[in-house]
C-alpha cells in the first residue's frame, strides 16, 4: 500500500522526478500491460502499480537518465502484468516474457569478446534470472527491494540471483575456452 | 557477488540490451493514440500529491523539529472563526508568524517545563475501517499512522513545546481558526486532505487524513479526553 512507500520519497528533486517519469512513460506502461492483459481496466491497474514501484525505488532511479529508466519501467511493467495475469486467470501464466518483442541485442563494436559473450548470455537468459540480475547489477537494488518489486520472497530472490550468476560465469568460462 | 570486472561487463551488456529494448518498444508517435482514463489520472494525481506533501516530510524528517509544508492558495479574508466549542483566550499558546508565501505556527507550553517526562497519548476514537499500521513514536513525540480503504489514511502526532509547523499558502482551499473543546487550533484543507493543528496547553497535536472535518474533530476530541498510550 501507499504508506509503505512514505519513507522513501522525501526530497523535492525525487518527487519531481517521479512526476517526470510518469508523464514520460504512462502510455508505454499501458501499452505493454494491455498487450499482456488485454483489458483496459487491468492495464491501468498496472500503471498505478508501476508508479508505486517507481516511488519505492526513486532513490536508485533519481540519478539515471530517462532512457536508462525505460529498462526499469519495462521490467516492472512486465512483472506486475504477469502477476496480475496469474491472479486474474487463476492459472499458471505462460512465459513471463511473452510480449515477444522483436529484439536483437547487438553489442557495441568496441566491446570486447567478453562483453559480447555476456550480452548474448543475458539476451538468451530466462527472464526470471535476467530480471534479478538487471535489478541488482544495473539498477543497484538490494535483494529485499528486488523481492518486493518481483513479489517473491527474499530467499527466492537470492536463489534466482545465484542461478543467474552461475549462468553468466559458465558462459564466461565457455567464452574464454572458445576464444583462447 | 561478481568481481569488479564481471560487474562492469554486465553493466555494459545491460546498457546494450536496453538500447535494443528501446528500439523494439513503440515510439512516441505510436503511443500517441493511447489514452488513460480520467479515473486513473485522478488516482495518479492523488498518488503524486501524497508523495509531495507534508505528510511524508512529517513522518520521515530526521530533524526533531517539525516542518510541514502544505501547498495552498491564500485568499485574503477567508480566515474566519469556526466555533466547535468556544475559543478560550487564555489558551493561546501559538506564536504565529506570517511571511511571504506562508505562515509559521510555533507552540509554547505554559505548563510543561524542560525535562518534564513526555506522556504519550493516543486517540480513543478511530473511525471504523482504519487500522494502525505504524507507530513512529519515540521518547519525545508520538506518531501513529492508520490506514483505511484504498488511499485513505489518518496520521496522529503529539509533540513537545517548541515545535513549529510551517504552512506554505498555495492551493489550500480552506483554512480557519478553530477549537477542539476549549483549546485553540487551526484547520487546513485542500483537495485531498484535512489537517487539524491544536494544543491542550501541554502538547501540540496534529491530525491529518482523508477524513471529513467532522470525523477529524471526533478523533481530536477523543485525544484530549483520551488515555495514556
Amino acid at each position: 500500500m501507499l504508506f509503505f512507500y512514505l519513507s522513501l520519497v522525501d526530497l523535492p528533486e525525487e518527487k519531481i522526478r517521479v512526476e517526470e517519469i510518469y508523464h514520460c512513460y504512462k502510455k508505454l506502461i499501458k501499452y505493454i500491460a494491455f498487450s499482456k492483459l488485454e483489458s483496459e481496466e487491468l492495464a491501468e491497474e498496472v500503471v498505478h502499480e508501476v508508479m508505486l514501484a517507481v516511488i519505492n525505488n526513486i532513490k536508485k532511479l533519481q540519478a539515471m537518465e530517462m532512457e536508462e529508466i525505460k529498462g526499469f519501467i519495462y521490467l516492472a511493467t512486465r512483472n506486475i502484468s504477469h502477476d496480475i495475469f496469474r491472479k486474474e486467470k487463476r492459472r499458471e501464466a505462460e512465459n513471463i516474457d511473452d510480449l515477444q518483442l522483436p529484439m536483437q541485442a547487438v553489442g557495441d563494436p568496441q566491446d570486447s569478446l567478453g562483453e559480447q559473450v555476456i550480452l548474448d548470455c543475458i539476451a538468451a537468459m530466462p527472464p526470471i534470472y535476467r530480471d534479478i540480475l538487471e535489478l541488482t547489477v544495473y539498477y543497484g537494488l538490494s535483494l529485499q527491494e528486488c523481492a518486493k518489486l518481483l513479489k517473491i520472497s527474499q530467499a527466492a530472490a537470492r536463489k534466482r540471483l545465484e542461478r543467474a550468476r552461475a549462468i553468466v560465469r559458465a558462459k564466461l568460462e565457455e567464452g574464454e575456452e572458445q576464444y583462447v | 557477488m561478481f568481481d569488479l570486472q564481471e560487474e562492469l561487463l554486465l553493466k555494459r551488456a545491460f546498457a546494450s540490451y536496453h538500447r535494443a529494448l528501446a528500439a523494439a518498444l513503440p515510439c512516441e508517435e505510436e503511443l500517441e493514440p493511447i489514452n488513460l482514463s480520467e479515473r486513473l489520472e485522478k488516482r495518479i494525481k492523488r498518488l503524486l500529491y501524497h508523495q509531495k506533501h507534508f505528510y511524508y516530510t512529517w513522518i520521515n524528517t530526521a530533524a526533531k523539529r517539525v516542518a510541514c509544508i502544505l501547498t495552498a492558495v491564500l485568499s485574503i479574508g477567508t480566515i474566519a472563526a469556526v466555533g466547535i466549542g468556544h475559543l478560550n483566550a487564555t489558551n493561546t499558546n501559538f506564536d504565529v508568524e506570517t511571511y511571504e508565501g506562508g505562515t509559521t505556527y510555533v507552540f509554547h507550553s505554559r505548563t510543561r517545563r524542560k525535562g518534564d517526562p513526555f506522556v504519550h497519548k493516543a486517540p480513543a476514537y478511530i473511525p471504523a475501517g482504519y487500522t494502525l499500521i505504524e507507530d513512529k513514536s519515540d521518547a519525545n513525540e508520538t506518531g501513529l499512522v492508520y490506514e483505511g480503504k484504498g488511499l485513505d489514511y489518518l496520521f496522529y502526532g503529539q509533540y513537545e513545546s517548541g515545535m513549529q509547523y510551517n504552512v506554505k499558502t498555495k492551493d489550500i482551499t480552506y483554512q480557519s481558526i478553530t477549537a477542539v473543546g476549549e483549546y485553540e487550533g487551526y484547520i487546513f484543507e485542500n483537495e485531498f486532505t484535512t489537517l487539524l493543528l491544536f494544543n491542550d496547553g501541554e502538547y501540540l497535536y496534529l491530525i491529518n487524513g482523508t477524513l471529513s472535518r467532522e470525523e477529524l474533530y471526533l478523533v481530536a476530541e477523543s485525544i484530549v479526553g483520551g488515555e495514556e498510550k
